[in-house]
């Protein structure tokens, strides 16, 4: 976005010093501008810090390189963070006044998994039950059960509310001895960040007040997808008066009750905590006038305030099956590309055009056509979540892990089961019993990284070297060294946006902003068409989007059709439609199948989404 | 403003020290042997807060299991209020340089753990430094080494670290730029105003046409000079400037007199006392002037001064005033020193003493908050009498009078056969038996061996008894312990001469106290008179009150002299002792036997002989 001159209500807001204030800003309306705009103005005012708090470590870099661009020396004055980096570097800074001796490591939600079916076959009350079950069920309940530890973690449930909030007494038992088996790893999971800094915070009176001393003001982004975890941390940094607090977003966009996120932490209990003055920003900067009035069918807003001079377009259609849907968005992208467009600067490209859709299946056929076509595209995804594939570079991180954090044997269990070696109790052990002469390297120079990652550069030279010199009959094939070595490349890269991004360098601070998502390498964002779901596609917009897949039942789900029309989930359904369309700037092309194939073969008819606005009502 | 201190300090691996703890105070004055470590502890705290370019191999510490590869040195910073105690939170100057993720909390007070740590490279021959921010200054199960901390984040410059070695000159100090002087005197042209400046040289200008006019040998060099400027051929000139013509070159030329109006000399004429006396007070200058200027700008500051024997080369008169000169300058200071006049002007609280135990150096330091204030206020006048060689001892003996602290150094230098000045004795007057405790605490916080010469009365007795279970927490009984000695048979120090056969010796100190004569005429002046009255079981019917009986001198016969003997040295006690031990010492008798023992039983523990 170019440099815009502020509007007078964007430019108020803009200037706020001191005070609690409510901003409701609607898609498009400029907010992250607003909210970059009032850092600067504050950071340029305090000596000690702004704390500006996003839902992702994209939007965080975001503010970073946007204050960075207008004053380098502003960041000295900000911690801009999401609330589970915030929470992190508090337990880490103050780890003594927690239960942890050193940094527990968090896990990701397949170390997650793994640690719940330990559980349960640890458990003998549970692994009897868990048998009785069929392979679906069993599924299932992992998958209920990782999301019910997760609610209870969210929802600040304590262990004398648990039994009247958890029914199930399994599932009770489950989050107990989960919570047990975690503790006993030193390990965490993202839920516990929360958790864990809140409680910090409350036992350490002293420590909470020294973080209210450091950060005079407050901002918070996308307030609408607040959870109570994340709430109760900020009350807990505010106290009752520290009241510099303010809060942007949008209720309309509220997309993530499923899980344990409610827009009434910022319509209501900020409101009533904090008596904040009210600002609604009803501009909208983004989206051209035909997709505005059509979200406004969806969701009306009395305030909106149409900006833009330019119609653009926004179109329903209808196909018959979804291989023909797929064929008709490619051939419609392929027309739109290399042409000019109303209200665009220039010549549309792949990388302006997003195909979205409720769910990422639905996106399958989309990309099969793509493929076919060969036209560029990538999966946007969260930045979280990366996985390496070899062998060599999952034992090495594996290891490292294991480095970091000596009570932690699921990962040296994983470790053996992968090196082909058991019943070892420290690494050197397993370093000894490796008998590839590659992998016994590559887990013996883990397990010689120092706690300050001083050496971490020089052991991924050190690996890459290896490779470089290394005859290809190490490998089973040419494709697998040539994966490894990429994959100690996308390592390096990591390492790299870690090491720059802080000075103070720890082994597991490393792993843990790894799995944070906070190092994912921007090249892994890929060039293209943009394929997203939704949810991914938060706070992101696109000159051309697709949304695909609007059958009833797809869109909105089955699941909130069957909670009933005036369902939470139904509502956030509708949030979620209104999200989809208001990402697109100048053109939305909106479109379902009128068939499906069920997966046991047969067709069946499919109907246009009760979300989108009845049709006579158009024209 | 409030401030910060560094109130304790631990070494790892560096010289001599290993496993070393110790405690600050905003002043602090470290006395102890030499070699046992003093300048190392100086040392260690340029190592954290200044530079480590005179870091080798050779600091590693060494002994005889093995060879340190790393040292380890930390600090605890803490807020304090205006009356020097520790307050809960850091002031905003401070809490902003910090930054919330360096400041820990333990106990509901703020501080912050800072670590460096040189690590030793063998291929490089070189140190590896890494600053870091504990995560807590202990934890039970850890040993402190092994405690874990984060890079420290701190910026460098709110610690200024300034060592002061005991090699100072004011002389050197006025010719190299480098020095505390110097850098002030580089910088004292920029702090004129600009009108000033050019008055000033405006002036220096007529005075150097003046001095040359006025002199012969000048107009004849700088006629003779003219030379190059034909010789060149150039449009240049020569000047000859008796004074420096630019303010800016002010330093090259100044000097500093000393003296009285008439008779006053340069500094290079001074001795090296004086010299090593002004570059200090050049110092306390430039702190304060650099703490002003810091303090103005609302910066978060802290000067650490280390300061290396500041008496060297000193009358004693002179030493006795660098203490308030020392202790008035900002920041914190840490005094190395031999002194017994500086260390007796130091409060007893910031008295710190290095000592070996075995082969570890350890720091003692006074229990303050055992003590209490009267006892403390006996220590600080002990400390005043002895004109501070009281924490220097090597070992301290206690009487419970003037008399034992009067006599036993003469009965000393007869059986050592040195003097206890030599020896490095220190006798106590304890003033009463009850009166030990706060020398016991002084001696064992410095360990510094320790001896008790007491009287033998039950009394007395009972209150060495006390003594010995508040020194030991009950655990032990007075009965074996080696360094108490006890006069036998319930008698005092006078009756133990009596009792000994120095009858004769006593008699001849009496009358050369009292005149020839003396002791006859007392004894015919009070035999058969009541010396006191005494309470008997009886109760007198009528009042209800005990009955009291008179008691008689009875100076008859031969038992009678040696009462009366007795009765005129309790009278006379503070003026007899020292005559008496000369006689007793001048004749060719032989020691009072627990005399005997209590000095052979030190030459074994200290001297080791």
């Amino acid at each position: 976005m170019c440099k815009i001159r502020l509007s007078s209500k964007q430019q108020e807001i803009a200037s706020l010093k001191g005070g609690a204030a409510l901003v409701r800003a609607s898609a498009g309306s400029g907010k992250t501008l607003v909210l970059v705009e009032r850092i600067k103005m504050l950071a340029g005012v305090t000596r000690r810090k702004v704390l500006a708090i996003t839902f992702t470590n994209k939007a965080c870099e975001e503010i970073r390189t946007r204050l960075a661009e207008a004053d380098e020396s502003l960041l000295d004055h900000v911690f801009v963070a999401t609330f589970h980096g915030l929470c992190e570097s508090i337990i880490e800074n103050h780890i003594a006044a927690t239960r942890f001796v050193i940094m527990p490591q968090i896990f990701t939600d397949d170390d997650r998994k793994k640690i719940l079916e330990e559980t349960i076959e640890e458990t003998p009350s549970l692994t009897q039950w868990y048998r009785g079950l069929s392979e679906k069920e069993r599924r299932e309940t992992l998958y209920r059960a990782l999301n019910t530890i997760s609610l209870i973690k969210r929802s600040v449930i304590l262990d004398d509310e648990l039994f009247r909030v958890v029914e199930d007494e399994q599932m009770r038992n489950l989050y107990l001895n989960y919570r047990e088996q975690m503790d006993s790893l030193n390990a965490i999971d993202f839920d516990d960040l929360l958790l864990n800094a809140y409680q910090l915070l409350i036992q350490n009176p002293k420590i909470a007040d020294l973080y209210r001393r450091s950060f005079p003001y407050i901002c918070v982004d996308e307030a609408q997808d607040l959870n109570k975890a994340q709430y109760m941390v900020l009350r807990a940094i505010t106290g009752n008066e520290h009241k510099n607090v303010m809060l942007v977003g949008d209720t309309r966009q509220s997309i993530y009750a499923f899980n344990g996120s409610s827009s009434e932490y910022m319509d209501e209990c900020f409101v009533k905590d904090y008596n904040p003055a009210v600002y609604n920003l009803t501009e909208n900067y983004r989206s051209a006038k035909a997709i505005l009035d059509y979200a406004q069918k969806i969701e009306h807003d009395e305030a909106l305030d149409v900006t833009l001079p330019y119609i653009g377009v926004c179109k329903e259609c209808v196909y018959n099956t979804p291989c023909e849907e797929a064929q008709g968005v490619v051939d419609d992208i392929k027309s739109l590309v290399g042409t000019e467009i109303e209200g665009y600067d220039g010549i549309l490209s792949y990388s302006d055009i997003a195909v979205l859709a409720r769910n990422k299946f639905v996106l399958g056929k989309i990309e099969g056509q793509l493929k076919s076509c060969n036209l560029p595209y990538y999966y946007k995804t969260t930045g979280a979540g990366w996985e390496f594939s070899s062998t060599a570079a999952k034992a090495f991180d594996l290891a490292m892990v294991v480095r970091a954090n000596p009570y932690d044997r699921l990962h040296l269990d994983m470790l053996q089961s992968i090196v082909g070696v058991d019943s070892c109790k420290t690494l050197d052990c397993v370093v000894g019993k490796i008998e590839d002469s590659f992998l016994k390297e590559v887990v013996r120079k883990a397990s010689l990284l120092k706690d300050d990652c001083d050496n971490m550069f020089e052991t991924i030279n050190f690996i890459l070297n290896l490779l470089r010199n290394s005859n290809a009959f190490v490998f089973k094939s040419a494709d697998e060294a040539l994966a490894v070595f990429g994959e100690f490349e996308l390592l390096k890269h990591h390492w790299v946006s870690y090491a720059k991004s802080v000075t103070n360098h720890s082994l597991s601070a490393f792993r843990n902003a790894m799995s944070l998502g906070k190092t994912a390498p921007a090249a892994s964002e890929g060039n293209g068409i943009i394929l997203s779901t939704v949810h991914t596609m938060k706070g992101q917009q696109a000159v051309v989007v697709f949304l695909v897949g609007m059958d009833e039942g797809t869109f909105p789900d089955y699941r909130a059709i069957r909670k009933g029309r005036n369902s939470v989930e139904m509502q956030q359904e509708k949030n979620n439609l209104y999200v989809a369309i208001t990402r697109a700037q100048r053109q939305l092309y909106i479109c379902y199948p009128q068939r499906r194939v069920m997966p046991w073969g047969d067709w069946s008819a499919r109907e246009r989404s009760s979300l989108l606005p009845p049709l006579e009502a158009r024209q | 403003m409030q401030r910060v201190l560094i109130d304790e300090i631990r070494i790892d691996g560096f010289r001599g020290l290993k496993d070393f703890k110790m405690s600050l105070s905003e002043t602090t004055v470290l006395t102890g042997m030499n070699n046992v470590g003093k300048t190392s502890v100086l040392k260690a705290l340029q190592l954290l807060f200044g530079n480590s370019s005179f870091l080798a191999a050779e600091d590693l510490h060494i002994d005889k299991n093995d060879k340190s590869d790393c040292i380890i040195v930390d600090a605890k910073v803490v807020a304090i209020g205006e009356d020097g105690q520790r307050v809960a939170n850091f002031s905003d100057v401070w809490e902003i340089a910090f930054g919330a993720e360096n400041i820990k909390i333990a106990d509901e007070l703020a501080y912050v753990p800072l670590r460096v740590k040189y690590t030793f490279q063998p291929l490089q021959n070189a140190f590896n430094r890494d600053m870091q921010v504990l995560n807590d200054w202990e934890s039970s199960g850890i040993v402190w080494q092994d405690m874990k901390g984060k890079k420290s984040t701190i910026k460098g410059d709110c610690f200024q670290f300034h060592y002061l070695d005991a090699k100072r000159d004011i002389q050197d100090d006025i010719k190299s730029r480098t020095s505390y002087l110097g850098k002030m005197l580089g910088d004292v042209a920029s702090n004129y105003d600009p009108q000033d400046v050019a008055e000033l040289e405006e002036k220096i200008s007529s005075l150097n046409t003046e001095a040359i006019d006025k002199s012969n040998v000048l107009k004849n060099i700088q006629e003779s000079l003219k030379g190059i400027d034909s010789a060149m051929g150039s449009s240049g000139t020569v000047y000859v400037s008796p004074f420096a013509k630019k303010l800016r070159d002010l330093n090259k030329s100044l000097t500093i007199h000393y003296g009285t109006e008439e008779n006053c000399f340069t500094m290079d004429y001074h001795g090296m006392g004086t010299r090593s006396w002004s570059s200090m007070l050049s110092f306390k200058a430039f702190v304060k002037q650099l703490n002003d200027s810091k303090c103005a700008d609302e910066a978060a500051f802290l000067p650490i001064i280390a300061i290396e024997e500041p008496e060297a080369h000193l009358h004693p008169n002179a030493q006795k005033q660098l203490y308030r000169q020392m202790s008035e300058m900002p920041g914190m200071k840490i005094i190395s020193t031999h002194s017994p006049y500086v260390a007796a002007c130091a409060a007893l609280s910031e008295l710190r003493g290095l000592y070996k135990d075995g082969e570890k150096t350890v720091c003692g330091s006074l229990p303050i908050a055992d003590l209490e204030s009267e006892d403390q206020r006996k220590i600080e006048q002990a400390v005043l009498v002895s004109n501070g060689e009281l924490l220097f001892a090597k070992a301290i003996v206690l009487g419970e009078g003037e008399t034992e602290a009067q006599a036993l150094p003469i009965f000393c230098t007869k059986h050592m056969k040195s003097t206890p000045v030599e020896l490095g004795l220190s006798f106590v007057d304890a003033k009463g038996c009850g009166n030990y405790y706060p020398f016991v605490v002084l001696a064992n916080a410095f360990r510094i061996p320790w001896y008790i010469f007491s009287d033998g009365e039950k009394e007395t007795q009972r209150d060495l008894e006390k003594l010995v279970k508040r020194i030991y927490d009950g655990n032990t009984e007075l009965e074996g312990q080696e360094n108490i000695f006890i006069i036998p048979g319930e008698k005092d120090f006078e009756g133990m001469l009596l009792r000994e056969g120095y009858r004769e010796e006593i008699e001849c100190a009496i009358e050369h106290l009292k005149g020839k004569g003396f002791i006859d005429n007392f004894i015919r002046q009070n035999n058969h008179t009541p010396k006191k009255r005494k309470k008997t079981s009886k109760v007198c019917d009528k009042c209800r009150q005990p009955i009291y009986e008179d008691i008689q001198r009875i100076y008859d016969g031969e038992n009678g002299r040696l009462t009366a003997l007795d009765d005129i040295m309790e009278k006379n006690k503070a003026q007899l002792g020292p005559i008496l031990a000369h006689y007793i010492v001048g004749s060719d008798k032989n020691l009072p036997p627990l005399i005997v023992a209590l000095f052979e039983k030190i030459k074994k523990d200290v001297y080791h002989v």
